[in-house]
């Protein structure tokens, strides 16, 4: 009976054994698969396209608006119309909360300046009326109540005999500080400034009004100011824009480029007053950059970066968005669309709610719209999560502002709203691709060809000793080595790049030497050691070069590189050296990845059938020729796998980088600059992105990217550890 | 005499605060009232955001535990642009920033509660632009700092790369200048940028230092790095420049003067948001801490990190918010 009991416990051992190892394996399976799905699901809404639809239409009293300005929470509408009325009505019912003349007659034209909380119009008798609106948002109890009001409006007097204006652009500034431009009868441009100065000791603010006139060239068809009241573009009738600085006061020369011959019929500023959206008769759409004349220059020219699917007819309207690079046009017929600069994508085109707008805006969240036109107030509702995405954005080239040429770029966020973040994940990649290089060219040579002297030439007594030691290393933590590599290693290897240099020709060669020298050693002599403790020759003779080479190492300098290294490189080669560099990274993390590949390559090397070493050393062949021709073949499918192990190890390394290098997001090969990786870049960015935002999927992407990589190079290095065993098997 | 052996410990305390680097020693405006002690106050607290403010909010949180030892107070601080999300997702109940927030925070913020943060001023900074020690540059114009650090030369600088464009003479004259920056989650980056920079892009050779600790250490270990941060992490390693706002205008350093008179161009605020509920009273234990850190014995604190203190009027206006 008790013959029977311990197989079947065995049997019952094994059996859960299995289920065990099994559900074990499952369990990773399942996980891995969930972080992919939990990945994918974070980066799916960057491919969702934008919604727009008309949420309602409510009767705008009055006669056509043809500037309008709303509250953030959409509550509200301001609108300016040609009798000079501001009318603000509650966008929910229509109904008039307030109706206030401005008192400066019927307008001409009426605009709402970009980047602006004031509304404008050019009046019958040559001024300029602003007036800037607000919205208070007070709370009573818990509910959120928004009063909207209307300033004192500011006239400006533009022209003197009182003559109507021809096309004009206005901006007033919080402190009142405004100017206003206009195209006045004679054709002149006349450009009046008023700014305002407190007193500190009495609190008056002395005011003061000064007027400019600079000639345009033709009559101008739309003119629209910045922000910050220093340009004033223009756009004629023979499809010319203008340009002008007004940082002086005094206008400057004109600068003048043409966008073919369809007059120019709306212009917009997008939010930082950088990029200039063009629309002409013949429903074009372009947008224009100011670009440096050349990398060095100070003179800069309007640009025509991008160009938009046409419209079917005249562009009227144009909206920049408040957050971000998006914009919305208006055609003539009422084609509406909505659009991204940066990414250059066309996000929604369709029908406006009616066919006659009037005045078109963009709402201060980029939630909605308000179209006016026809007697009536459409609101429109826009979702639009992540225009700024797209294949190009994120792996092309692409001309963001205030660049001379399209760049691969990675600068993410900053503390202002007019930000155009910049989402290029290629400097990420070769990054990340540069770090592995530099440090797998540290970790093959020295983890394979280690694990091939311990496991073939070192006496069995040390390699007991030496194999755990080597393993231990893999146990530093990676933010120690970091740390160490970026406030330790780095500036001393910044004295020590000779020294390093003359160790790549000094190391081999004494090596060698000693090699020789110690084989022309009597027999005798040599047979007194113990086989396989010749390394502690190496051992002294290695330090004794490295000693060798520290000392020589400025006379070195001297001699080859002219007294500095770094002045040589630059001299020579034009690369810089940068203290947190790639040479620096390399040895942290080749240090990090030498005992992987050495652990692995050294099972490969050992678990060599010792038959086909022994037949290989009975049938004549010495102990080189046997660990050359019998031994590494045999281990090479294990070698690989040690190497692609070792290269998943170091694209996903990420402290290291991220301590020991500058992360600076370059896309240079140089040894001596520094990289940014993706999974540096990842753990450096994830705790400010917002959850859900933009940058916080892009980064997930990126992560996707990395699981993509490692999966692909682990799925090769797999089938060819396959294809590499079988053709050994037979060895 | 006697005047001088009274001052002679303050000093001596100053100094070995690390403050009394700048020429005169700060002093708290004394219309700021101490710190009244009040009874109830226990629990846990969160901070999370800004890392020029880390060591302040780490002082503050001992004081404040001196007061009230029933209170813990977890502080994490890896940049101003962490404070939104936490505060947002109501993981911390104090966000520090070195900067004030963008509107797309403001609005994801009020898309979960309604209403807008509150921004409490605690303390002023001068963000400082650190050479080497050793560096024999005294001076910049921002439009040379923005031509050092970015790409664009949005304000409109001359390119410079090596020292000796800054004006400097001699064997400094051709070594190439080496750039350390914070991260982009910083508020001292975005400041930077939006007012050293012209809104320009940082060049992508600024090595990006996931602290203000590391861009002073990174300057005091390479002799040709320069770098900005806090006035509050100056060591004997570095030098703050004197910077002018413009060409042909006066050079002004970061003494207190300087900064209080808006002279010197790179001062501000630096703040602690909060989610105050309109109408609502604050959670008790944040509102003591806030009134801590408004307190004589909170801008003491200030001055001992090597910050600048908030004069008597600013902090009667931040006391006001928490009511």
């Amino acid at each position: 009976m008790s013959n029977l009991e311990t197989p079947r416990r065995r049997l019952f051992a094994d059996r859960a054994a299995r289920w065990i190892v099994s559900a074990g394996g499952l369990a990773i399976i399942v996980s891995i698969l969930g972080i992919l799905a939990f990945i994918l699901i974070e980066v799916w809404p960057l491919l969702s396209a934008a919604r727009v639809r008309t949420a309602r239409q409510v009767p705008l009293p009055g006669p056509a608006a043809g500037a309008m300005i709303s509250d953030e929470h959409r509550t509200h509408v301001a609108a300016l119309a040609a009798d000079g009325h501001i009318r603000v009505v509650r966008a929910a019912d229509g109904k008039l909360v307030l109706d206030q003349d401005l008192g400066a007659g019927e307008l001409t034209a009426m605009a709402l300046p970009p980047g602006g909380q004031a509304l404008a119009g050019a009046t019958r008798d040559g001024r300029v009326v602003l007036a800037p609106v607000s919205f208070v948002v007070t709370f009573e109890g818990q509910t959120q109540v928004v009063t909207p009001a209307v300033a004192a409006p500011f006239l400006l007097d533009l022209d003197p005999e009182h003559r109507p204006l021809g096309a004009f652009a206005a901006q007033v500034n919080a402190e009142g500080g405004a100017t206003a431009a206009a195209q006045i009868a004679g054709g002149t441009l006349a450009v009046v400034r008023r700014s305002t100065q407190e007193n500190m000791m009495t609190g008056e603010t002395a005011e003061s009004v000064e007027r400019f006139e600079a000639p345009a060239p033709a009559r101008l068809t739309t003119l629209v100011m910045d922000a910050d009241q220093r340009n004033l573009y223009g756009g004629t009738a023979k499809g010319e824009i203008l340009w002008w600085s007004l940082a002086e006061g005094q206008p400057s020369r004109l600068r003048l480029v043409s966008a073919g011959p369809s007059p120019i019929t709306a212009l917009d500023l997008l939010i930082g007053g950088r990029s200039l959206v063009v629309g002409q008769e013949n429903g074009a759409l372009s947008v224009w950059l100011q670009v440096r004349e050349s990398a060095a220059s100070e003179t800069f020219r309007l640009t025509r970066v991008r160009d938009f699917p046409r419209h079917p007819s005249a562009v009227r309207e144009i909206t920049p968005s408040q957050r971000g690079k998006g914009f919305l046009a208006l055609s003539e017929r009422g084609q509406l669309g909505l659009y991204y600069s940066t990414s250059h994508r066309t996000l929604w085109t369709g029908s406006a709610p009616f066919s006659h707008g009037t005045g078109l805006f963009y709402t201060p969240k980029a939630d909605g719209a308000f179209l006016a036109g026809e007697g009536k107030l459409a609101a429109i509702d826009i979702t639009n999560p992540h225009p700024e995405v797209t294949w190009k954005t994120l792996f092309g080239k692409v001309w963001y502002e205030g660049y001379d040429h399209p760049d691969y770029v990675w600068q993410s966020s900053s503390g202002s709203d007019d930000f155009e973040p910049k989402l290029s994940l290629t400097p990420l990649l070769v990054g990340t691709l540069k770090g592995t290089f530099y440090s797998l060219l540290l970790a093959i040579p020295f983890g394979v060809l280690g694990a091939m002297y311990t496991s073939q030439f070192m006496h069995p007594a040390y390699k007991r000793v030496l194999k755990p030691l080597v393993e231990i290393m893999a146990s530093l933590p990676s933010v120690v080595l970091g740390f160490l590599a970026g406030l330790w290693l780095a500036p001393r290897i910044e004295k020590a790049v000779p020294a390093l240099a003359l160790m790549a020709i000094v190391l081999p060669a004494l090596v060698l030497l000693t090699g020789f020298a110690w084989r022309s050693l009597p027999r005798a002599f040599r047979g007194r050691f113990r086989t396989g403790t010749e390394v502690f020759l190496f051992v002294v003779v290695l330090a004794f070069g490295m000693w060798l080479c520290f000392r020589l190492s400025e006379p070195f300098e001297a001699l080859a590189f002219g007294g500095s290294f770094q002045t040589w490189l630059r001299e020579t080669t034009g690369l810089g050296y940068d203290q947190r560099n790639a040479v620096v990274v390399g040895l942290a993390m080749g240090f990090a990845v030498i005992p992987i590949i050495f652990a692995i390559a050294e099972d490969a090397f050992s678990n060599v059938p010792t038959n086909l070493v022994a037949g290989s050393l009975a049938l004549g062949a010495d102990r080189w020729q046997t660990v050359t021709r019998v031994v590494l073949p045999t281990a090479s499918p294990g070698i690989f796998s040690a190497i692609m192990i070792g290269f998943g190890r170091a694209v996903g390394e990420t402290m290291i980088v991220l301590m020991a290098t500058g992360n600076t997001p370059i896309m240079e090969w140089n040894p001596f600059n520094g990289f940014r990786t993706l999974s540096a870049n990842i753990a450096v960015e994830i705790p400010e992105a917002p959850h859900g935002s933009t940058l916080y999927r892009t980064l997930f992407l990126a992560a996707l990217l990395l699981y993509i990589v490692t999966f692909l190079i682990n799925t090769v290095a797999e089938l060819v550890r396959q294809r590499l065993r079988e053709r050994y098997s037979q060895l | 005499m006697t005047q001088n052996l009274k001052v002679a410990p303050l000093a001596l305390a100053l100094a070995l605060a690390g403050s009394a680097l700048s020429a005169q020693p700060v002093q708290v405006d004394s219309a700021i009232k101490g710190y009244a002690k009040t009874s109830g106050v226990s629990g846990n607290m969160n901070s999370v955001g800004s890392d020029t403010l880390n060591n302040l909010m780490t002082l503050w949180a001992e004081g404040f535990r001196k007061q009230y030892p029933n209170v813990r107070i977890q502080i994490e601080g890896k940049g101003s642009s962490t404070a939104p999300p936490a505060l947002i997702a109501g993981t911390s109940q104090l966000g520090p920033m070195s900067r004030t927030m963008k509107s797309d925070e403001i609005d994801s913020f009020e898309k979960k509660y309604g209403y807008k943060p509150t921004a409490i001023k605690v303390a002023i900074d001068a963000l400082a632009v650190y050479v080497n020690k050793d560096n024999p540059l005294q001076q910049l114009t921002l439009q040379e700092v923005d031509a050092l650090f970015s790409k664009g030369r949005a304000c409109g600088g001359k390119p410079i790369a090596n020292w000796g464009q800054t004006g400097v003479t001699g064997p400094w004259a051709g070594q190439p200048i080496s750039l350390y920056g914070r991260n982009s989650a910083s508020g001292t980056y975005g400041f930077f940028k939006e007012h050293a920079l012209c809104k320009g892009d940082f060049k992508d050779t600024v090595k990006e230092q996931p602290g203000s600790a590391s861009v002073v250490q990174g300057v005091t270990e390479d002799r040709y790095g320069v770098g900005y941060s806090g006035i509050g992490y100056r060591t004997s390693g570095v030098r703050p420049l004197k910077l002018a706002a413009r060409k042909g205008s006066p050079y002004y350093g970061t003494e207190a003067s300087e900064v209080y008179s808006g002279n010197y161009p790179l001062s501000r605020f630096l703040y602690v948001y909060v989610n105050k509920a309109p109408n609502k009273p604050l959670d008790p234990m944040v509102r003591e801490f806030l009134k801590f850190i408004l307190s004589q014995e909170g801008q003491q604190t200030v001055v001992k990190d090597g910050f600048l203190p908030l004069t008597a009027k600013t902090e009667q206006e931040e006391l006001a918010k928490l009511n």
